[in-house]
């Protein structure tokens, strides 16, 4: 009890005294609290915000994920390039440039234009880290920084779907680091320094007075940069043409063309000999080059145009392969000039006649070829096909399906002899085979690559090569370059003396690299110690042919003036390739200048080639006579 | 119950949706930092960087590719995550750890694939995200202010 008592006592002093009703309603306020509470809502709106915000957090990851879901679902059925707006496509292909991304750049070029270019550029790529050109195949440009920065665009309608934009502002800068080249390519640049250049984008096309632009075009949706367009739209503008119906070629598709490949490809091949570009402009396939959309600027531009050349033969054969074919062509005619003839991606252009045998004319001599100069195998030259394509059941003839075909077989085909060779450093070469003394060594590389040999000597030592070479049908080039590299890698200056009959004398102890290039002929190539040198190798058709000349670092020569003929004393240079020439008696050294002309020096005085002085480098002018022939 | 959990750990909250984000974002980075593929994504990219030369062992390239978009899709899953039952759940802890393995998965083989010198933002992005992701997830719980069990969050490691 007493228990209770005390119980009761320390209850009756908590709080404030309060009378019976006083309890009861603050009992019953008690209550109501707490049913309320029971039930959650309270609680409820004491936390409404989280509520909201973490509904918030959720619904946009759910947004978000839709989002991620849609861009895949697009890129897996879509093509997966160009942009939104025509905008986005230029700023897309300058961020390219700016990451040196050439397959980027194609993913944003229309791609009925570029067809299978990122192929193209990946091979090329793969091609050139095999040929050591490119450290990496993923990064071939490395050490080549481009930049694309501050553009401002406007852009312009010209048709439903046809953009032109115009850059008003930005730069393109570009900064080579040649450390971060390849070693290949840092000896070819070695005697160049990084360049840095920065190029005003909105002045680009000042020469013709016409603004920077890029015309976009839109396909599936998607805005994408048109090559085609923008060349055609600035050839229109520089000349002040009628302005182009565009889309018209892709709406008359059913209507141009021709019936078969066969038949596009020889009614192109008519069509270009009467100059009727009318046809001409209906044979090509209105998506890849909108020449239709041009028509009327084109024709205009060709009214006073003409071709003079004939065709008296002209046979085709077709393989056909879904919508797009392979036409080999054989035909033939003649120019003022003379007899001209293409037998698949061989050319025999006229005037070439006295130049090279024409039994072989192909095989034999990689100029005259669709394809450039190295790197072309004959066989696959001799296959080269036009690429004709199907659209709206008419047959095109492809241009850019056709000049893909041949970069792709150009690529393939070359190899690291031949492009060393181009590039001048051909002593990068793996060495082919060590010199013995007095042994002759054959090459029969009749495509321009350059053989490297070893040669163990001492100084003080002397020695005399030849060159000797075998025309299979009598009037062709003949001979061969032939330097000789030190130990440490540098040309020797004194290289000729080596075959033009004064003997080489080597300056130190070491392992010698020379290295002959064959002129497109058999050759045979000899070095004796100088005691015992034959006499054909003391006085060699060479002799003389070099007097005044050194070779130089870059693949070049100097001549000094003891070998001009002029008054006054001065020196020549030319740099690039040198060949040979044995033309109907005559024998001599070309040697390929920077600006692409090839200057000859006979050797023998019966030249049965029209001749002419030619200046080369400044002052003096070369004692020789000079001729152009076709470079590669 | 979500709600409860939610806000009770602001900074896990916070850093979960900040990796979440990063996943996110890393599909609009360059994954190539140059050349080929710098400037593509998704399955452009994939076949860009494959058509190098190089090759993942395991990794086709149509599982690369799946995985590459994995890896924004599994960020925008964590947001879902979070926001329904909060960083420390078992849903988020299952999409915080399958980031993980995804991001590092796609990560290594575009190292592979590019080199390190030519991997761009993007992989670096998604990895940090995923990690990110991972220590939000596994927060120690006496870092957090008024805390209350999450519903299956279980015993988080390091909490006494």
């Amino acid at each position: 009890m007493s228990d209770l008592q005390d119980r009761l006592e320390r209850l009756a002093q908590r709080g404030t005294p309060r009378g019976g009703d006083a309890v009861l309603e603050a009992a019953k306020t008690s209550v109501e609290h707490d049913a309320v509470a029971a039930i959650g809502m309270d609680p409820s709106r004491r936390q409404s915000p989280r509520r909201h915000f973490s509904s918030l957090v959720a619904a946009a990851g759910v947004a978000a994920t839709l989002f991620v879901g849609m861009l895949a679902f697009s890129a897996f059925l879509g093509a997966g390039g160009g942009s939104d707006s025509p905008e986005g496509a230029v700023r897309q292909l300058a961020d390219a440039v700016s990451h040196e991304d050439a397959l980027a750049a194609a993913d944003v070029l229309a791609p009925e234009e570029v067809q299978s270019l990122s192929r193209t550029i990946d091979q090329t790529a793969r091609r050139a880290q095999e040929l050591q050109l490119a450290r990496t195949a993923s990064a071939p440009l490395a050490g080549l920084d481009l930049s694309v920065d501050n553009l401002d665009l406007s852009t312009e309608t010209m048709a439903d779907g046809y953009v032109k934009v115009t850059v008003s502002s930005g730069t393109l800068s570009s900064q080579t680091q040649n450390e971060k080249f390849a070693p290949v390519m840092q000896r070819v640049l070695r005697n160049t320094t990084g360049p840095k250049g920065q190029v005003d984008l909105a002045r680009l096309a000042k020469s013709l007075n016409l603004p920077t632009f890029v015309m976009t075009v839109k396909r599936g949706g998607q805005w994408y940069v048109s090559a085609a367009y923008t060349t055609l739209e600035y050839i229109r503008e520089a000349n002040q043409l009628p302005p182009a119906d565009f889309g018209s070629g892709v709406r008359a598709t059913a209507t141009l063309g021709a019936d078969t490949p066969d038949a596009a490809v020889t009614e192109a091949m008519q069509a270009l000999q009467r100059s009727d570009w009318k046809t001409l402009i209906s044979l090509a396939p209105p998506d890849e080059i909108p020449v239709y959309d041009y028509r009327d600027a084109l024709m205009q531009l060709g009214a006073d145009n003409q071709t003079h050349f004939t065709i008296d033969k002209l046979e085709t054969t077709s393989t056909v392969s879904g919508d797009t074919a392979k036409v080999t062509l054989h035909t033939a005619g003649t120019t003022d000039s003379g007899r001209w003839a293409l037998d698949g991606g061989c050319f025999k252009p006229p005037l070439q006649d006295r130049l090279v045998s024409t039994s072989a004319w192909c095989a034999l001599t990689p100029y005259y070829t669709v394809l450039p100069f190295y790197g072309s195998s004959p066989a696959s030259v001799a296959s080269a096909q036009v690429t004709v394509v199907r659209k709206d059941g008419r047959w095109f003839v492809s241009p850019v399906g056709t000049a893909l075909d041949l970069i792709d077989r150009y690529v393939r085909d070359f190899t690291q002899r031949q492009l060393y060779t181009m590039l001048n450093v051909p002593e990068l070469l793996p060495v082919d085979a060590t010199l013995t003394l007095g042994r002759p060594v054959t090459q029969d590389d009749r495509r321009g690559g350059a053989y490297v040999y070893a040669l163990d000597a001492h100084r003080g030592d002397r020695f005399l090569g030849l060159v000797t070479w075998d025309p299979p049908a009598g009037d062709s080039y003949g001979g061969a370059a032939v330097l000789v590299y030190s130990p440490d890698g540098e040309v020797m200056r004194d290289s000729y003396d080596l075959i033009d009959g004064r003997g080489l004398e080597i300056p130190t102890d070491g392992t010698y690299r020379i290295v002959v290039r064959p002129y497109f002929q058999r050759i045979t190539f000899t070095v004796w110690p100088e005691a015992q040198a034959p006499e054909a190798a003391k006085h060699p058709p060479t002799e003389g042919m070099y007097d005044g000349c050194h070779p130089t670092g870059n693949g070049g020569e100097t001549c000094s003036s003891s070998a001009s003929v002029g008054t006054s004393s001065s020196s020549s240079s030319s740099s690039s390739s040198s060949t040979s020439s044995s033309d109907a008696g005559t024998t001599g050294t070309c040697v390929t200048g920077s600006d692409g002309l090839t200057t000859c020096r006979d050797v023998t005085s019966s030249s049965s080639r029209s001749s002419s002085s030619s200046s080369s480098g400044s002052g003096g002018v070369t004692a020789t006579t000079a001729t152009s022939v076709p470079g590669g | 119950m979500a709600e409860r959990a939610f806000h009770e750990t602001p900074v896990a909250d916070g850093c979960y949706l900040a990796g979440g984000g990063a996943l996110f974002l890393s599909a609009f980075l360059h994954w190539a930092a140059s050349g080929p593929g710098s400037g593509l994504r998704g399955h452009a990219l994939v076949d860009a960087v494959v058509a190098l030369g190089r090759s993942v062992p395991v990794l086709s390239t149509g599982r690369l590719t799946i995985l590459w978009y994995l890896v924004p899709a599994l960020g925008t899953a964590s947001w879902v995550g979070c926001g329904l039952s909060g960083a420390h759940s078992r849903a988020s802890r299952i999409i915080a750890a399958g980031a993980f393995v995804v991001s590092v998965v796609v990560g290594a083989a575009f190292v592979h694939l590019l080199t390190w010198s030519r991997v761009g933002w993007g992989p670096v992005v998604a990895v940090t995200g995923a990690i990110a992701l991972c220590l939000a997830a596994w927060w120690p719980r006496r870092h957090q202010r008024g805390a209350s069990a999450a519903p299956g969050s279980g015993p988080s490691p390091g909490t006494p």
